[in-house]
């Protein structure tokens, strides 16, 4: 017994481990494609800004003309001032203006506004508290495209530091395919596997022994090699870049504001490469680094080049041999392959396995007709979930995801500062505050609709509900959407009332209050008619004789109601009542189009805080763990309902 | 038509033994009632000759084919549920034809099929109603004919009746009779009311506790019970018992005092029970008499049932209707020891006696 | 005869009627003029807001549907979301009613394991899945793929569909199902022709819904999908941008879109009693 819950923790852990590998290094590959964009946008950025602080000479264009060539990952670049694209990589395309028709020039225009707004918002902010280390608002946009492509957006200065203009340019990093012999050895595991599954116990439990040693051994020489192997080949690619960037002439200088890069070049006007200050290397990496060597065309020979306190080490060799040198990926299955053997082995070596087959045998059918479901939600919720989580536990730094524990939950759960509208308890009572009312209007406005309707005498009754389960009907971003146009200050059609019965015209999303109604409003009027529609159905399966009974014995309108009509409607309204609370809890379209979390997300609940974490402030650890407890929230939520109401134990039946 | 053989069949769920070592031998055309109170097993083994319960051990053959592992489409067997188990949202005559449809025969012969048996159970009148609009009885009639199209080997029935009011169960119950003298085919029939089992049981098997208890024509059980429990369950009103002992040549216990029955010349265990139908008792004296105090009378018209009291054993005596006994009263009466049962009380097996006349 | 009827749960007085009525009416007119007014801005050559309340428009014209039908690729995008939504829900439901079938059905090993992941699963946030499953996706090659999005749609709502289906199931007696396997039917046809004509209302519900979150879906759309893949909402949205936006079409793309939902609504409507009463609504 023992034995098995060690083997089985043992197991678990190295899952969450492999699990962890496997984030990391696809962290590790699509941050590496962020930088390499990031890098060349800012490079071109900074092209442009020099050029138009000296003579405008076309050195902008022809770079961008070129860089296709130098780096063959560059799918196109462009630089944007203002509503003309004054630069691009496709030189028909050089010198246009944006056009209101296009859909993509018009996103490309918003995205340009969006950095201007979040740099002034920045100079703000540091001129407010000096001290500030990172900048609040992203001043780049980074966005994934379909395929693996990165669009990196960088703004564009002019000589007042003010920002004029955006350089955007989008790379599609090759990502590697699975290497062939890491397969051949998944394949060799699995087969063990299978082969103790079917063993005697006598041969099950040595070859289990020996196959688990040897697991022990793989992993264990492969947690040593991995993250180096890793952030080697990053490194690699990334140093290949700047390389790349160096030869065309150029490099922006501020790259050593970003920490984590190994080194950077620059070209003085003779032509002399210059190296450029490293922050926040570590001993360890230079030690990777220099087991390569590399030659940039002219650069004097040799793998180091020193000047003064300056450093920077050369390095070559193409991604894709990177890769193949790498045991990553070996480790990776190694690790989801041992988990699999080692609970295997276990299972057999305890003599369940004809226990096991016995059950699967004789319930295949059920099993049959379970497994399309269950494997397709497994691939593309259940991972996803247990991916998600381990998130969590994970920080990105600008390059790389690196394990942090608790860290994350540490700094979510720990702030007490109440006051802040960023904080999470804030945004907590904020979404409670926003749940319960949403709930209790839905349930108080659906079933006082569904009592009127509840009569027999009345006529045209069907009219009424088909027209009020209209809102219901129509797609709730949509809804989102008008009603933010309805509460707009000056053409909204809600001041446009409140003008017309004399009342002042209220700036809705100016402040807390009026913008948190504005977002109460849209969701009662899209959520009441799944309420009134619950309640008519529990309505008419009320026997009519238990009024008649009732009225007999003297009751009057409100104790029939109270005594009759509430309690045996419970049945039907809880579970529906429970739902809606889960649904509301997690309605992102509404808080996110209505207000938008204004003002300054203050109205965000804890969903829409989440995801702007992730999306708009780039911390998908910080994000994966803040959903996670939202998770938990909500999944307490359910099982104390559940306990005290019972509500699905019926259905588990 | 075909017989159906049961060998050594257990069933279980999980660890739970539910059919012990049950072996029948239903022969061909025979009309079997399987008879017991609930949780004996009795719908289990129906369900397993039909198919619908797996076989955990043991074989079932129906004619001379093996059918453990054929699937209930296959072994030509119709079964007749207990909640009628009618297809809604079909007509009674698609009900009746789904089977057939199923088997892919030709339309004419499903409707002359169909028609034929909606004549015998009188239902043609009904068939393209949903079953919704039918009375119960209808239903339970739709339900035969579904089974009856099918022209199957073996009829099987879940206990048919038990959803009917008394006077339709009487009716309905003759109306089986007469099916079955018309269609002659195998049949075997579940149910807890011992009356059907009586009424309409070539062979009854008793069961309890997932094994058999006795298998007999039911006057065969109703004379010659194998234990207390057959003894108790056939029949109504149920037998009486007593605990006795041998003493002094008599068979004495609480209130009883009787000579040993002449049957019963062999030796006997020390401990017995005694077991008297209510019809055994008789007003008048006899060779033995119980002394009992009437507690309620049932006057049901043709005869009157007493409840009595036999120092603290309910017993039940059933008189002529003109007896004059009041409640209350203390009365004795005459046992007829031609026709009582001896049980051998750590057992409860019967002891064999002398065979009896004809009674 | 009226006068004299006391009112009871569900009867009522004229009077009370009356009242009803004026109420209801008032009350869905309210309701109802958010709608009014999105149908005044599609018909409204302007592209800002039109400076009055009133849901009539001024000189109506179909300029708005025009410039969305033919301008922008709505023909495309409503090709994309067709194709996506149909057979998110065809998959969805087809895989909900063999999993709901063997959960109320049949007892085995991990029957409780798996209805409490149908549970579960409906209370994750999707923020929660979006890397993650951008990752997956693109593991699979299918980013940018209709395929991905109609898997991961039909994934997702399965889970709700299960509890659905599962709780009309159980209503239906087992005997039925008993009965048609003697006639003759096997499993499969058990299912076909006397489980599923039976559970046609909850059926019906469970591809309301799942059509309506399919047709529906803008964020994972927005991610996994290029231009060519864009699918309505997608498409809708880029009208609303954060710093420019055209009302006027965008009211006229948000009634086309709106259309087939509203209809398969009131179509189904009817069953949407029944199905969410003796669903998973029960308690």
């Amino acid at each position: 017994m023992k034995l098995g819950s060690f083997a089985a923790a043992a197991a678990v852990i190295t899952l969450v481990f492999a699990l962890l590998a496997f984030a990391q290094s696809e962290g590790d590959l699509r941050a590496h494609a962020d930088t390499s964009a990031l890098l060349v946008a800012r490079a071109v950025a900074w092209t442009y800004a020099e050029e138009q602080a000296g003579d405008p000479d076309g050195r902008t264009q022809r770079l961008l003309e070129a860089l296709p060539g130098e780096l063959p990952a560059v799918k196109s670049a462009l630089v944007l001032k203002g509503n003309k694209i004054v630069a691009h990589s496709a030189p028909d395309q050089a010198g246009r203006s944006l056009s209101q028709d296009s859909l993509s020039d018009k996103a490309l225009y918003d995205s340009a506004q969006a950095v201007k707004a979040s740099a002034s918002k920045n100079v703000e902010e540091r001129e407010r508290d000096p001290s500030l280390k990172q900048d609040p608002y992203p001043e780049v946009e980074i966005a994934s495209l379909p395929g693996g492509a990165v669009a990196a957006s960088a703004p564009v200065r002019n000589d007042e530091d003010r920002v004029v203009g955006l350089a955007r340019v989008e790379m599609a990093e090759p990502l590697p395919t699975l290497p062939y012999p890491a397969l051949i050895v998944l394949i060799g595991l699995i087969a063990m596997a299978i082969f103790l599954f079917f063993a005697r116990r006598s041969i099950a439990v040595p070859a289990g022994v020996v196959l688990l040693l040897f697991i022990a051994v793989a992993d264990v020489w492969a947690l040593s090699g991995f993250r180096f192997g890793l952030r080697r080949s990053v490194t690699l690619a990334t140093a290949q870049n700047l390389g790349a960037l160096a030869r065309a002439g150029v490099l922006p200088p501020d790259v050593s504001r970003r920490p984590a890069l190994i080194g950077a070049l620059g070209r003085d006007a003779h032509g002399r490469m210059y190296p450029i200050e490293l922050v926040d290397v570590r001993p360890v990496d230079r030690a990777m680094t220099r087991s390569a060597t590399l030659a940039l065309g002219a650069i004097p020979g040799g793998e180091r080049f020193e000047a003064g306190d300056h450093e920077a080490w050369f390095v070559e060799s193409s991604f894709e041999a990177a890769y193949d040198r790498d045991f990553s990926d070996l480790s990776r299955w190694a690790f989801l392959s041992g988990m699999v053997a080692i609970g295997l082995f276990v299972m057999g070596a305890r003599g369940r396995i004809h226990a096991f087959w016995s059950a699967f045998t004789s319930n295949r059918t059920a099993y049959g007709y379970l497994a399309p479901a269950m494997v397709g939600m497994g691939i593309l919720v259940f991972v996803p979930v247990v991916f998600g989580i381990v998130l969590g536990f994970t920080d990105r730094r600008y390059n790389v995801f690196e394990f942090a524990g608790l860290s994350n939950y540490v700094a979510i759960l720990s702030d007490f500062d109440f006051t802040s509208t960023k904080n999470f308890y804030f945004k907590l009572g904020v979404t409670f505050l926003w749940t319960g009312a949403n709930v209790m209007l839905h349930v108080g406005i659906g079933l006082f609709i569904a009592l009127l309707l509840n009569d027999e005498m009345l006529r045209a009754k069907g009219i009424y509900r088909v027209l009020l389960v209209v809102p219901w009907a129509i797609p709730n971003y949509i809804t989102a959407l008008i009603w933010k146009g309805m509460f707009h200050k000056q053409f909204g059609a809600v001041n446009f009332f409140l003008d017309a019965v004399g009342l002042e015209p209220v700036a809705w999303f100016g402040s807390f209050w009026p913008a948190f109604m504005t977002n109460v409003a849209t969701n009662t009027w899209l959520g009441f008619p799944f309420m009134m529609v619950v309640s008519l159905g529990a309505l008419s399966s009320i026997p009519n004789d238990l009024y008649e009974a009732a009225f007999v014995d003297g009751a009057s309108r409100w104790q029939r109601f109270k005594d009759i009509t509430l309690p045996l409607l419970m049945p039907a309204l809880v579970p529906a009542v429970i739902m809606g609370t889960v649904w509301t809890f997690n309605m992102f379209n509404i808080i996110y189009l209505v207000s938008g979390g204004a003002p300054d997300g203050a109205t965000d609940i804890l969903i829409t805080d989440a995801f702007r974490w992730a999306f708009e402030r780039d911390k998908y650890g910080y994000a994966a763990a803040y959903s996670t407890i939202i998770f938990l929230i909500l999944l307490f939520f359910t099982l104390l309902t559940n306990k005290v109401t019972g509500a699905t134990k019926g259905a588990f039946e | 038509m075909a017989s159906v053989t049961l060998k050594n069949v257990f069933k279980r769920y999980g660890d739970n033994l539910v059919v012990r070592d049950i072996s029948l031998e239903i022969e061909d055309g025979d009309f079997v009632v399987l008879v017991g109170p609930s949780g004996c097993g009795k719908s289990t083994t129906l369900r397993m000759i039909a198919g619908l319960e797996d076989i955990s051990e043991g074989t079932l053959s129906i004619g001379s084919r093996v059918v453990n592992d054929v699937s209930p489409r296959d072994r030509d067997v119709a079964m007749v549920f207990q909640s009628y188990a009618l297809y809604p949202h079909m007509t009674v005559e698609e009900n009746i034809s789904f089977g057939l449809k199923l088997r892919k025969m030709p339309a004419a012969e499903i409707t002359k099929r169909v028609g034929e048996a909606a004549t015998v159970l009188g239902i043609t009148d009904l068939l393209s109603r949903k079953p919704k609009q039918l009375s119960g009885g209808q239903r339970q009639r739709v339900a035969m004919g579904r089974a009856i199209v099918r022209q199957p080997a073996v009829f099987l029935f879940d206990e048919p009746l038990s959803n009917l009011d008394a006077k339709l169960r009487v009716q309905m119950r003759a109306e089986i009779a007469k099916l079955y003298q018309r269609l002659k085919t195998t049949t075997v029939y579940v149910t807890h009311d011992q009356t059907e089992a009586m009424t309409l049981a070539k062979h009854i098997v008793v069961m309890s506790g997932g094994i058999v208890q006795q298998v007999g024509a039911p006057l065969d059980l109703y004379r010659a019970p194998a234990n207390t429990f057959v003894a108790g369950f056939i029949g109504s009103p149920a037998m009486n018992f007593f605990e006795v002992e041998v003493s002094d040549g008599r068979l004495k216990g609480r209130g009883v005092d009787l000579p040993i029955p002449p049957r019963f010349s062999g030796s006997l265990p020390a401990q017995l029970t005694l077991g008297v139908r209510p019809e055994h008792f008789r007003t008048g004296g006899g060779a033995g008499t119980v002394r009992m105090r009437v507690d309620v009378l049932e006057p049901l018209g043709a005869i009157v049932n007493a409840l009595c009291d036999v120092e603290g054993v309910s017993v039940t005596a059933t008189l002529e209707p003109d007896t004059r006994v009041t409640v209350g009263e203390h009365i004795t009466l005459g046992v007829d020891l031609e026709h009582v049962h001896l049980f051998d009380r750590a057992s409860t097996r019967a002891v064999a006696g002398a065979p009896r006349a004809a009674a | 005869m009226s006068g004299s009827v006391p009112s009871t749960a569900t009867t009522s007085t004229k009077g009370e009627r009356a009242l009803k009525h004026a109420f209801l009416a008032a009350f869905t007119v309210a309701v109802l003029y958010p709608v009014a007014w999105v149908v005044k801005m599609a018909l409204s050559p302007s592209q800002g807001f039109d400076a009055s309340a009133i849901p009539i428009p001024t000189n109506p014209s179909l300029d708005n549907f025009r410039h969305v039908l033919f301008e922008l690729p709505f023909g495309r995008w409503l090709l994309n979301s067709a194709i996506v939504s149909i057979a998110a829900t065809a998959l969805g439901v087809f895989l909900a009613c063999t999993s709901a079938y063997a959960l109320s059905r049949f007892r085995f090993p991990g029957r409780t394991a798996a209805m409490l992941s149908f549970l579960v699963t409906q209370m994750f946030p999707g923020v929660l899945m979006m890397i993650p499953l951008y990752i997956i996706m693109d593991y699979l090659h299918l980013l940018d793929q209709l395929l991905g999005l109609i898997l991961v749609y039909s994934a997702t709502a399965i889970p709700f569909c299960v509890w659905m289906l599962k709780g009309y199931f159980d209503t239906i007696p087992k005997e039925l199902e008993e009965a048609a396997l003697m006639d003759g039917a096997s499993p499969a046809l058990v299912f076909w022709k006397i489980m599923l004509p039976l559970s046609l209302p909850a059926v019906a519900v469970t591809a309301l819904f799942s059509f309506m979150t399919a047709w529906n879906e803008y964020i994972l759309a927005a991610q996994f999908m290029g231009e060519a893949h864009y699918t309505l909402p997608v498409g809708l949205k880029m009208m609303v941008g954060e710093f420019s936006s055209e009302w006027g079409h965008f009211a006229a793309g948000a009634i086309l879109v709106s259309i087939p939902v509203v209809l398969l609504f009131f179509a189904l409507q009817k069953n949407l009693v029944g199905g969410l009463t003796a669903g998973g609504v029960k308690g």
